[in-house]
């Protein structure tokens, strides 16, 4: 018997792909990590300086301050990388 | 999808290089205006190189010719000339540029346009919900389970559900805004650092607050202090103190610098490639040409590509954020089952 039910379309942007939101916290650690590096300095030297200039701190101020910045961008890029190996880990057991 | 050329895809083209004529027009249009900086700019000949058939801020450009100042100065008004020392970035012109509207007004006005923008379309596209969805429902219904999952994924159902919302507006104004410069006369808000750092403002914000909220304030100074356990923990909190508190403030910085930096180098390869279009044709003797070559259209699958990954970048480490400051996040990940399609 022929079956007079009309087939149905799927939609044209349903993707049959599994959805995987590992991948997206991948990319997004792993681009997190110049972006820090970068911020640690610029944002440690910024508050040096304004402690310098509103505070009337001495010049040196702003060294530590770069120093601090640069300590912690890479500590945020230790905790971002720590983050995204342990990442990679779960998808390469999930595969297994 | 069907994929038959049909009349409106033809037009649709047509009405494309148009548009990009219209574009190299006004570039061309736009180098009348440089003339008088142009005179500036001889007694600064190093930037004299950047400026190109389609740069400008004209505003910073009269400030640099009548006061012969600094350029950094001369920009202090707005634009992408304040990101990199006052030269000014080769770009395609906007709206309102052409109609010569001050520059301090292209962040609000084109920002709003894309919010006011996104608001009608997700009435328009959420008007008459239907148990069996239209496309326009499936589509809002697709975008909003991506984000649920995605969101959920990383913090747990409970806690991110409370999120939702906020990571999928700004995903989505985020990407509308990038991908804005690639409708003729249209412009990227964040290609400029003030809406950047206003929306890692927001996230700041948000990230803080919540951290008040689910660890309460001395919760959140034992987290900023490092969670010491032992002495030794406790001696070192005048060191570990501050690296947190700088580690906070890097966070907004480090997502603002890198959504202006990527989207303002997506604009100026778009500026440097019209103008090329427009130079070839002077090249063959045309003088004062009405269209340019598009040559930048190669290029604008390279800018849908990365404003899609800025955006998703940007809502990624938002949501990570947020995770880092919820209590036990790492349980919360692990409790959160596979999500399924």
């Amino acid at each position: 018997m022929k079956d007079d039910k009309p087939k149905q379309k799927p939609l044209p942007f349903r993707s049959k792909r599994r959805y995987d939101a590992s991948e997206y916290r991948q990319v997004g650690l792993a681009f997190a990590i110049p972006g820090l590096l970068l911020a640690g300095p610029l944002v440690g030297y910024g508050l040096g300086w304004a402690a310098e200039i509103y505070l009337g701190f001495p010049e040196w101020v702003r060294l530590v301050g770069l120093g601090l910045g640069f300590a912690s961008g890479v500590r945020e890029s230790v905790v971002a990388l720590k983050r995204l190996t342990k990442e990679q880990e779960r998808e390469r057991s999930r595969d297994e | 999808m069907n994929s038959r050329i049909s009349f409106k895809r033809i037009l649709a083209m047509g009405l494309m290089l148009l548009a990009s004529c219209f574009m190299a027009r006004a570039a061309v249009a736009q180098e009348a205006h440089q003339a008088a900086p142009s005179a500036a700019v001889a007694e600064h000949p190093s930037q004299g190189e950047e400026h190109s058939a389609v740069a400008g801020h004209e505003e910073g450009a009269h400030e640099e010719a009548a006061h012969g100042e600094n350029a950094a100065q001369g920009n202090a008004e707005g634009g992408h000339g304040g990101g990199h020392g006052g030269a000014h970035a080769p770009e395609i012109p906007d709206l309102l540029f052409v109609l010569k509207v001050p520059n301090r007004y292209r962040v609000p006005a084109y920002s709003i346009a894309v919010a006011v923008f996104l608001l009608l379309l997700f009435r328009w596209l959420s008007r008459n919900l239907q148990k069996v969805p239209g496309r326009g429902q499936s589509l809002i219904e697709l975008y909003v389970e991506l984000i649920d999952n995605f969101v959920c994924s990383i913090l747990g159902r409970e806690a991110g559900r409370r999120f939702v919302p906020f990571v999928g507006t700004l995903w989505v104004y985020i990407w509308c805004m990038n991908l804005f410069c690639l409708i003729p006369f249209g412009f990227s808000p964040t290609s400029m650092v003030q809406q950047t750092f206003a929306l890692s403002i927001i996230v700041f914000v948000t990230v803080q607050w919540t951290a008040l909220s689910y660890q309460g304030l001395m919760g959140y100074l034992f987290h900023l202090a490092g969670e010491p356990r032992d002495a030794i923990g406790w001696v070192l909190v005048p060191l570990f103190l501050p690296l947190h508190i700088m580690g906070e403030l890097i966070k907004p910085v480090s997502l603002a610098l890198r959504l202006y930096g990527n989207i303002l180098g997506e604009d100026i390869l778009l500026g440097v490639f019209s103008g090329l279009g427009i130079m070839l044709i002077q090249g063959i003797g045309w003088h004062d040409p009405w269209f340019g070559i598009p040559l930048h259209f190669p290029l604008i699958a390279l800018v849908l590509l990365g404003s899609t990954i800025q955006a998703t970048v940007f809502a990624v480490l938002t949501t990570i954020y947020i995770s880092l400051v919820l209590p036990h996040y790492e349980e919360h990940e692990e409790r959160t089952p596979a999500p399924a399609h």
